[in-house]
């Protein structure tokens, strides 16, 4: 059986468009991703953009009427959001609605929410040249909101804070949504002049999943014509490598029940080396999943916690092992954590973790291939990281990793950061 | 074997009663990769107190066995049966929520081994007073890992505030305390008592072969004898809520709120379909993405983006609730119950109805892409008597005149308020 696969279909002014073809889904997807070099001083201002834009078009003044327009378009979701790959801010939208021959034939479904589309990207409700400021103000209102509430989830906050406390001196210590100093300082006009930046600089990925002739398509794509596009930007490719004579220990007190321990490491391997394959492998059998060796060791053996997993950030080169444990269990955990490191660096690899977790990958690519979302995630990607295997080569080369490739990767990984989220006193606990 | 078909919705579904009484269901998804198993009972959170077939006294388990008894069933006498599911690359998982558990696995390959090994494993308990105890610790963390999450505390200090004695408002994992009491011997009784397969129903989402799933589950299932009916018991229930307002102090940014009505109808069947979709409608038009109250009170910054609203219909109990995050969760209350007074007088928007029933329907079938929710979706349905796919029917159905009566029925009381206030 053959994968699917992203066919690019046009590219013109750094805007890439490819056609993401499956006719087993009830639905059609746009997704538009805007590449952005992370940088601390637009970090916000850039993610700002999208939720502004989603306020009210042209058309669509308010987002009363926008949410009304949608509900006559069959429900059609429209979202806008911001996230980071490696060193890159991607501002994002996407609309997702079902396919025509759930209308009964009463409209063209993809022309007009591409339209839509391009609309809410391009000709915002405008006052005075810029911005409307209700909205401007409301929306940097909740982008400070938000900021702030990265603390509500106690496990995501822990990944972040490890990651960010690694990285305090390079770029990827920004946060897609930047800083709340910066929020605060954001004007109409200095975001309003970064939109146009954007619109006009930043390179564009543009992937339409599901059942869309050509000739619609190209309709669709001509439209972005519109848009003035020069001095277009390069996509950043992060460096991976870093020595670290001394792992640095952080613990941060807060108002909570169960501690969550972070330990963080560098992979020193890039997202595009031949070397990813044994590294996604090696992260498979550590803390990826049931089979693997902290999931069977610190929950199963130890009944220390409820969750133990490793997770890769691909981009920058990071991993981080993530478990959420009583406070007065900080030390064992560590230790046995630190032991199933220390087994698959002496090659302590059984066959079983070794085909469970290659197994456990071919399920997840394959399965993958039953949502357009995780579709489009993947092939984003590959794209930024300029990788050119395919869903099956990709599988093909994960498959092929030997347990010599995983024991040699794993003299590379270095512990960079020990983060420790802990109760306000030991008493507490 | 039966067949239904949906043309609207362009599904279809194949039934095989099985000669115990368990039901199994297989949905096609024609070029799925994945296949998507689930093993289910009716049997959850709130089934504490029941009267085990053939006795005639009240038995009263520890809060959180349900849920206790999902994690050890995992657990089989050559070991866990996750690292078999392992084996064959599948990923297996289970869930209590208050009113079914479930056993599922994912696979794109080895579906029939999987499927047998799912149908096996939930059939045979391994417990022993070791693993038992050990198991402790592990949901011991797992609790206080819901401590610590505010979006669930807000949920269940509104379960509080709705209800006066039912067990729905008992998390459902229990308590470090109440754990501590579950012993082999109480865990195997709620096993022989709720895991009989009458009680039970299996389906299958994904690219399979129907006549060949309904042979293993012939083959699969062992014929126990009808122990009869099996007799859980609620506590009466006022129809009034219990507390107006409840209030707790969390590790959060921003205040968190979530407000709700108990649904006092009681209704089973394609009635619970149609009246839950009814309300989910009324939801939309009097506080969704397009309504006046909900564009007033963001412009007004009472709410953000997070505001979103859910119903839970279970037969017996039932209740509605919104919220999300606010600065100012008592004003939105208000602001809220006075939409709603005035409602009441004046009735519900007739010209909104349509636009927003159409959008649901549009919701819905694209929700219908995901294997999982699919599942999800249709077995909790399932053990209340209605069917999934019958959503497209309510949409074709539903008039503006039954949904008024609807929301006059389920508006009757003042909602309840819960809130999660930021330490310091």
């Amino acid at each position: 059986m053959e994968s699917v696969s992203a066919a690019k279909v046009y590219e013109k002014n750094g805007i890439s468009f490819f056609h993401i073809k499956s006719e087993k889904f009830k639905t059609v997807r746009i997704d538009v991703f805007f590449i952005e070099p992370l940088n601390k001083e637009k970090a916000s201002s850039n993610a700002i953009i999208p939720f502004v834009l989603k306020r009210g078009s042209e058309s669509y003044p308010d987002q009363q009427k926008l949410a009304m327009r949608l509900e006559e378009l069959y429900g059609a979701g429209l979202s806008a959001n911001v996230m980071k790959k490696g060193e890159n801010q991607i501002i994002h939208f996407n609309a997702d609605f079902v396919s025509d021959q759930y209308t009964a034939g009463k409209t063209k479904l993809f022309d007009e929410i591409g339209n839509l589309v391009i609309e809410i990207i391009t000709k915002p409700a405008l006052e005075n040249g810029s911005f409307n400021s209700n909205y401007f103000e409301q929306e940097k209102g909740n982008l400070i909101q938000r900021i702030k509430s990265r603390v509500n989830d106690k496990v995501h906050y822990s990944l972040l804070r490890c990651m960010e406390e690694m990285c305090k001196d390079e770029l990827f210590a920004v946060y897609e949504d930047g800083d709340e100093e910066s929020a605060k300082a954001l004007t109409r006009e200095k975001v309003y002049e970064d939109y146009a930046a954007l619109l006009r600089e930043s390179p564009v990925y543009v992937y339409i999943s599901g059942i869309v002739s050509d000739s619609e398509i190209k309709t669709f794509v001509d439209k972005f014509d519109s848009i003035r596009r020069n001095n277009i930007k390069s996509i950043v490719v992060p460096n991976v490598k870093k020595d670290i004579p001394e792992v640095r220990r952080i613990e941060e007190p807060m108002d909570i029940s169960q501690g969550k321990l972070c330990l963080g490491f560098r992979t020193q391997t890039e997202a595009n080396s031949p070397d990813y394959y044994p590294l996604a492998i090696y992260n498979g059998i550590l803390g990826g999943g049931v089979q693997s060796k902290l999931f069977q060791n610190v929950r199963e053996k130890e009944s220390m916690a409820y969750f133990a997993f490793s997770r890769l950030e691909k981009f920058k080169g990071l991993m981080v092992v993530c478990s959420g444990i009583d406070i007065s269990n900080r030390e064992k955990a560590e230790k046995v954590i630190a032991e199933q490191l220390t087994a698959i660096r002496n090659g302590d690899i059984s066959d079983f973790e070794m085909d469970a977790t290659k197994k456990t990958f071919e399920t997840g690519i394959k399965s993958m291939q039953d949502s357009q979302g995780a579709m489009v995630d993947f092939f984003l990607s590959q794209h930024i990281s300029n990788i050119n295997e395919n869903i099956d080569t990709f599988l093909e080369r994960l498959l092929e990793v030997s347990k010599q490739d995983v024991v040699r990767i794993s003299e590379r990984i270095t512990p960079d950061t020990v983060y420790f989220l802990t109760s306000l006193s030991e008493e507490n606990s | 074997m039966k067949v239904k078909d949906f043309e609207r919705i362009q599904e279809r579904i194949y039934r095989y009663d099985h000669p115990s009484g368990l039901k199994a269901f297989v949905i096609p998804k024609k070029g799925y990769n994945k296949k998507y198993a689930t093993f289910a009972t009716y049997y959850g959170s709130v089934n504490n107190t029941f009267i085990i077939p053939g006795q005639k006294n009240e038995t009263h388990v520890p809060d959180g066995i349900a849920h206790f008894l999902e994690h050890k069933l995992f657990e089989q006498e050559d070991g866990s049966v996750m690292d078999k599911f392992s084996k064959l690359g599948s990923e297996p998982n289970a869930y209590t929520s208050f009113t079914q558990t479930v056993y599922l696995f994912s696979c794109t390959d080895y579906f029939e081994e999987n499927f047998r090994l799912l149908v096996d494993y939930v059939q045979h308990p391994y417990l022993t007073d070791e693993s038992v105890e050990k198991e402790k610790g592990i949901i011991g963390q797992e609790i206080k890992m819901y401590e610590d999450n505010a979006d669930w505390r807000v949920f269940f200090n509104l379960l509080d505030a709705l209800y006066v004695n039912h067990p729905v408002k008992i998390d459902i994992a229990g308590t470090v305390d109440s754990i501590s009491k579950i012993t082999k011997e109480t865990l195997l009784l709620c096993y022989n008592t709720f895991y009989h397969p009458s009680n039970m129903i299996i389906l299958v989402v994904g690219d399979v072969e129907p006549q060949s799933v309904f042979k293993m589950v012939e083959n699969g299932i062992r014929h126990k004898e009808n122990p009869g009916k099996i007799e859980s018991i609620f506590p009466d229930e006022p129809k009034h809520h219990n507390k107006r307002v409840v209030e707790k102090k969390l590790a959060v940014a921003m205040p968190q709120f979530q407000m709700g009505i108990k649904d006092n109808s009681n209704v089973f069947g394609y009635d619970l379909l149609k009246r839950k979709v009814a309300i989910e409608i009324i939801l939309s038009m009097l506080m969704g993405r397009s309504s006046k109250l909900y564009n007033e009170l963001y412009d007004e910054g009472l709410i953000n983006q997070t505001f979103g609203s859910e119903v839970m219909l279970e037969g017996l109990y039932g209740f509605s609730a919104w919220g999300g995050q606010s600065n100012e969760p008592i004003k939105v209350y208000e602001r809220i119950n006075e939409m709603l007074e005035k409602t009441k007088k004046d009735g519900l928007d007739k010209e909104s109805f349509a636009r927003i029933k159409n959008a649901h329907e549009g919701r819905f079938i694209r929700s219908l892409n995901s294997p999982e929710n699919i599942s999800h979706s249709f077995i909790p349905l399932h053990f209340k008597g209605a069917d999934y796919f019958d959503h497209a029917k309510v949409y074709e159905e539903l008039t503006f005149s039954d949904t008024e009566e609807i929301f006059y029925s389920h508006f009757e009381l003042e909602p309840a308020l819960s809130v999660i206030w930021p330490v310091k």
